[in-house]
């Protein structure tokens, strides 16, 4: 069983060592070479030095490197090249040492801060924090100085005066261990179970210690070495005329002044190189450790808050009062609406009346968006992801097109391939195109201006989208200069409190910092901040998923009513069906990175046609987010999607053909698309051809249901 | 919760003066531990067999040895609270005036030095987090960790040896050339000169000034560049620099305004953290060029070794090092309105 543990563990440890970025992999190589020779040179010191640490009989006096003696030798006769051996071995000696000394006491102390807690503990750490602010060097000279009398000056005294410094690391280790077990409730299970807590501590909190004292054992083994060096060139390291890197070059001021360089290089670049490795492989060894770490702790469980408070004193405010009435009724379409008091806003909306389908747009009018054929492609660690794979979408210019689909189906994607913001390692293959100029054949500058300018996009958290150090009048300058560098600053100014103003923020609030705003709040600064600059097509993300259900309908309600009044289209991403019955025209319902149907929002809502959009519209019970569990199964790994119809596995009338033909999107008579083979024109090959499926609905392992062909 | 504004900032400051109260006490009394108690008697350990012991004791007598422990202790602390440190044992001056002398110089050391270092750092550190996996940055990181691994006083007589000796270029020691002192006003000889107008002193100032800088400046430096490059990395890739990517704005713009900008806010509280470091290196760095500062004193008492002056100044190192910690955290609070919150 043990085997099998141990391999796994080892499996682990490979597939993170590959994972790991190659510069990181080859410096931590580096540093292990490094580590490993000068240990085998300590190890070996007495064969590999040709001399005695201390032997100077028939060794000539400041000899510059030669062969006989490679690094040289000092005034007093010593051959450097075996004084630095010999200082190699002496400071592993110290290193061990000290770090046994350390964890003796470092290990005990935490333990009992951490386990009997209160003033005991606060003391404890009170004065670990004091020991950790004091410069470190000085605290071992203090320590060597005044234990002089006690143990001399050999190698257990340099040990206990470089011990010193990192015993609060130990401490602090093992204490906050301790304090996490503690306040677990497996221990509590353990404890109920008959388990003594010293079992608990052996088994717990050691077992994490050790985990973590490879890393603590690098990182100070290259600062305890710096340190011994230090403390013996201040004359307070080992007993001369033992070998110490630190001593020898102290010694050896007087001959470099003299321009005898060899007796101080030799023994400095020993520290330099053996510090560098030991570093590197401290800080390779953190590198992947810490991400794991993290992983781990989200994996039990870590709960992230997902409504955002309102930080006290602040209230989610509708600050009709504060709006400015721009009497003189100039400047653009955005001061007409900050202009518009909130009261008259609310009837605009006719209830139920949706924007005609494109066929009935005025001719010669340029759709907002045009997204063709676009597919993107993540390259993760464990091969090409295709998140978003062949997509079409049109947007007409006012118009409010939902996206709804499963968590992972790509809309975040598709969002972010419209305005090219995805990460560095994808690939956008495709068209967009916003009112007639294609965005994905602009020059990296091109884009950067249509962003802002011509397109916006609405992140989901609002929380941290907003610069901490810039006010939020500030964020709205730079954003404006940026695509509009002759617009002056008061102007810029201006323009910035009008946009608040539209979104209900008060003008008198846009000198305040990021952090003085409630999450609401800043959302709604985010979409102030895309809509200055009148862009022809707004993509919100999940808008307002981390805010409650009165922020929510009051940011969509100003949402709506901007993009009819500035006649913008607006991509709504979210997972609440709600939402989009209630504000937008159309629905795209996405699948596996596939739109699998798109239609009208009351023709979607009366009689959805894609067996997956039927099953999305079934889950919803309330105006509720949507629970999608209600779908058995989950969405096709994006790593292997299967032939033919992506949803053919959950789908309770998928047919053989549906494992064959991937259905394509075709349009029906009631103006909606649908990408199944139960509709006519999924098959490209048959165009007139549906297919009906026969007998019962299958189950989620049962075998595909038969189905019969129909010619229209 | 505090609200934002004006009181919150004095609040903050009063809370923290109150916390560094017990850390003070624990540090002179582990420093009085230490260097009083552990050592024996600080006469005999000190002067040993030079003295008869008539003498010792009567040194003794007049430095208040022979009194109980515990009395030693309060008057120590009580002492301290006048500023008064005790005297060298070796040359019966008070340690206090040493300080007074000795620290200017120190404090000139250090600053340029973290001048040095904040430069270096900052600058390469963020170009290596901007070019991030480039040789530039894999350099910048190798030079993070070899400065870093380099012995100060190595690295001091390594620039001796080329700027100094092989170049004639620098001095190898010393603060300023003899007898070309500037006024004093403040004691820190660039600030005099300056003042002063005294532009000869100005520049033997900096000629000896130089190559200690630079040599304790780069070493932290190397701490620097690793803390700036791995803030950078996070502050590029945060929310707020996509969200001002998506907004369109020019990479250059992106890069400073946002995330090189919120990549500095922790440098204040880690140039606090380094601060100790500093105090540490100015001893073997001010040991190396002699120059006349604490650290020098210091180790000129330790190779002496003088007990009660030992234990003063690191007495005073103690009060420094907490004076540091308090004024950079209050700093920080003044910096960034959201530390106060917490
Ligand atoms: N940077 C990335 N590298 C590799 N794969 C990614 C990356 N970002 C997203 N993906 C993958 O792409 C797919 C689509 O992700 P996306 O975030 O677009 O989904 P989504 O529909 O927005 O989901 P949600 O509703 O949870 O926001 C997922 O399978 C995800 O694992
Ligand atoms: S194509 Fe077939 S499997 Fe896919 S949704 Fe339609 S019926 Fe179901
Ligand atoms: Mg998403």
């Amino acid at each position: 069983m043990t085997a099998t543990r141990s391999s796994a563990r080892r499996v682990r440890y490979r597939n993170l060592w590959r994972s790991t970025h190659p510069t990181a992999r080859r410096l931590i190589v580096i540093g292990s070479v490094i580590t490993a020779v000068f240990l085998v040179a300590a190890i070996a010191a007495s064969l590999v030095a040709p001399y005695g640490q201390a032997d100077f009989k028939g060794i000539p006096q400041l000899q510059p490197p030669s062969w006989s003696h490679p690094f040289g030798t000092t005034n007093l006769r010593y051959d450097v090249f075996s004084r630095v051996i010999y200082g190699t071995r002496l400071a592993f000696e110290v290193v061990a040492l000290s770090t046994a000394f350390a964890m003796g006491i470092g290990v005990p102390l935490g333990l009992l801060a951490g386990y009997a807690g209160r003033w005991l503990d606060r003391v404890l750490v009170l004065v670990m924090d004091a020991m950790y602010a004091f410069p470190s060097l000085l605290l071992a000279i203090v320590v060597a100085f005044a234990l002089r009398r006690y143990v001399g000056q050999g190698v257990p005294a340099a040990a206990l005066a470089i011990s010193v410094i990192y015993v609060p690391q130990y401490f602090r280790v093992v204490r906050n261990h301790t304090l996490a077990v503690r306040e677990e409730t497996f221990v509590e299970a353990a404890r109920a179970m008959g388990a003594t807590r010293s079992t608990i501590i052996r088994k717990y909190v050691l077992f994490n210690v050790v985990q973590s004292v490879p890393v603590i054992f690098t990182v100070n083994a290259a600062d305890a070495i710096l340190t011994l060096a230090g403390l013996g060139f201040l004359g307070y390291g080992v007993r001369i005329p033992a070998a110490e890197w630190g001593y020898d070059i102290s010694r050896a001021i007087s001959d470099a002044a003299n321009g005898f360089w060899w007796t101080s290089l030799f023994p400095g670049l020993a520290i330099l190189f053996l510090v560098t490795g030991l570093t590197l492989v401290g800080e390779g060894i953190n590198d992947i450790i810490n991400p794991l770490l993290r992983r781990r702790g989200v994996a039990l469980g870590t709960v992230v808050p997902t409504a955002v408070g309102i930080p006290s004193g602040q209230v989610e405010t509708s600050p009709v009062v504060d709006i400015p009435i721009d009497a003189t009724g100039e400047g653009g379409t955005l001061d007409a609406v900050a202009a518009v008091p909130v009261t008259e806003l609310e009837p605009v909306r006719p209830a139920r009346s949706r924007r005609p389908p494109e066929a009935d747009r005025p001719p010669g009018e340029l759709p907002s968006l045009e997204v063709r054929d676009i597919r993107v492609t993540y390259g993760s660690a464990r091969g090409p992801v295709v998140a978003v794979d062949g997509v079409d979408l049109t947007i007409w210019p006012g118009e409010s097109v939902g996206l709804v689909g499963e968590s992972g189906c790509g809309k975040s994607t598709l969002g972010r391939a419209i305005v090219g913001v995805l990460p560095e390692e994808s690939s956008v293959e495709g068209r967009v195109v916003v009112a007639g100029d294609d965005l994905r054949e602009m020059s990296a500058a091109e884009l950067r201006r249509a962003r802002g300018e011509r397109v916006a996009l609405v992140f989901q958290e609002p929380m941290t989208r907003l610069d901490p150090l810039q006010r939020v009048e500030d964020h709205f300058v730079e954003t404006i200069r940026a695509h509009r560098p002759e617009v002056k600053k008061r102007e810029a100014r201006r323009m910035a409190r009008h946009a608040l103003a539209a979104m209900r923020i008060p003008p008198t609030r846009a000198r305040n910092y990021p952090h003085e705003f409630s999450g609401g709040m800043r959302q709604r600064i985010m979409i102030a901040l895309g809509i200055v600059l009148d862009p022809e097509l707004v993509i919100a993300d999940e808008p307002t998923t981390s805010l409650d259900v009165i922020v929510e309908a009051q940011i969509l309600d100003l949402l709506d009513d901007l993009r009819r009044r500035l006649d913008m289209g607006l991509l709504l991403i979210t997972h609440n069906l709600g939402i989009v019955a209630e504000t937008c025209d159309r629905v795209a319902v996405m699948y596996a990175g596939k739109i699998v149907e798109l239609a009208p929002v009351d023709v979607l809502f009366a009689s959805p046609k894609h067996p997956y959009a039927q099953g999305l519209l079934a889950s919803v019970i309330s105006l509720d987010t949507v629970k999608l569990a209600s779908i058995p199964g989950s969405p096709p790994d994006l790593l292997h999607p299967p032939v033919g119809c992506r949803f053919a596995e959950r789908c309770p009338f998928a047919m053989e053909v549906c494992h064959r033909v991937e259905p394509v999107r075709a349009r029906l008579d009631d103006g909606g698309d649908v990408a199944c083979h139960m509709f006519p024109g999924a098959d490209p090959s048959h165009p007139g051809q549906s297919w009906v499926p026969q007998g019962r609905r299958r189950g989620l392992d049962d075998a595909p249901v038969p189905g019969e062909p129909v010619d229209q | 919760m505090a609200r934002a504004g004006g009181g919150s900032l004095r609040t903050y400051v009063l809370v923290r003066l109150v916390l560094a109260v017990p850390i003070l006490f624990i540090l002179l009394t582990t420093t009085f531990l230490l260097l009083r108690v552990a050592p024996g008697d600080p006469i005999t350990a000190t002067l040993g067999d030079r003295v008869s012991d008539v003498r010792a004791a009567q040194i003794r007598k007049d430095l208040g040895l022979d009194r109980p422990l515990w009395r030693q202790y309060i008057s120590y602390l009580g002492k301290v609270g006048q500023g008064d440190f005790g005297n060298a044992i070796t040359t019966n001056r008070p340690i206090a005036k040493t300080i007074g002398d000795r620290f200017p110089a120190t404090l000139e050391l250090t600053l340029a030095s973290m001048v040095v270092a904040v430069g270096v750092g900052v600058l390469l550190g963020a170009a290596s987090a901007r070019f991030r996996d480039t040789p530039l940055d894999v350099g910048g990181r190798l030079l993070g960790i070899v400065l870093y691994a380099a012995p100060i006083f190595w690295l001091g007589i390594m620039l001796q040896l080329v700027f100094s000796i092989k170049l004639h270029l620098l001095p190898t020691g010393g603060r300023i050339a003899p007898f070309s002192e500037p006024r004093t006003i403040t004691h820190l000889y660039v600030v005099d000169s300056i003042l002063t107008g005294d532009w000869a002193a100005l520049g033997s100032t900096l000629r000896y000034l130089t190559l200690p800088a630079f040599t304790l400046g780069i070493v932290i430096g190397g701490i620097f560049i690793r803390l700036v490059r791995v803030n950078m990395l996070q502050t590029l890739k945060s929310d707020y620099v996509e969200a001002a990517r998506a907004r369109g704005i020019p990479e250059r713009a992106v890069v400073f305004r946002h995330a090189f900008k919120n990549a500095l806010v922790p440098v204040v509280t880690i140039i606090g953290l380094q601060f100790a470091l500093l105090l540490s290196g100015a001893v073997l760095t001010e040991a190396t060029f002699t120059w006349p500062g604490l650290g020098l004193s210091l180790y000129q008492f330790l190779q002496n070794r003088d007990y009660t002056a030992v234990q003063g100044l690191v007495t005073f190192y103690a009060l420094f090092v907490v004076a540091v910690s308090l004024l950079i955290d209050i700093i920080s609070a003044w910096v960034d309105p959201r530390i106060r919150f917490s």
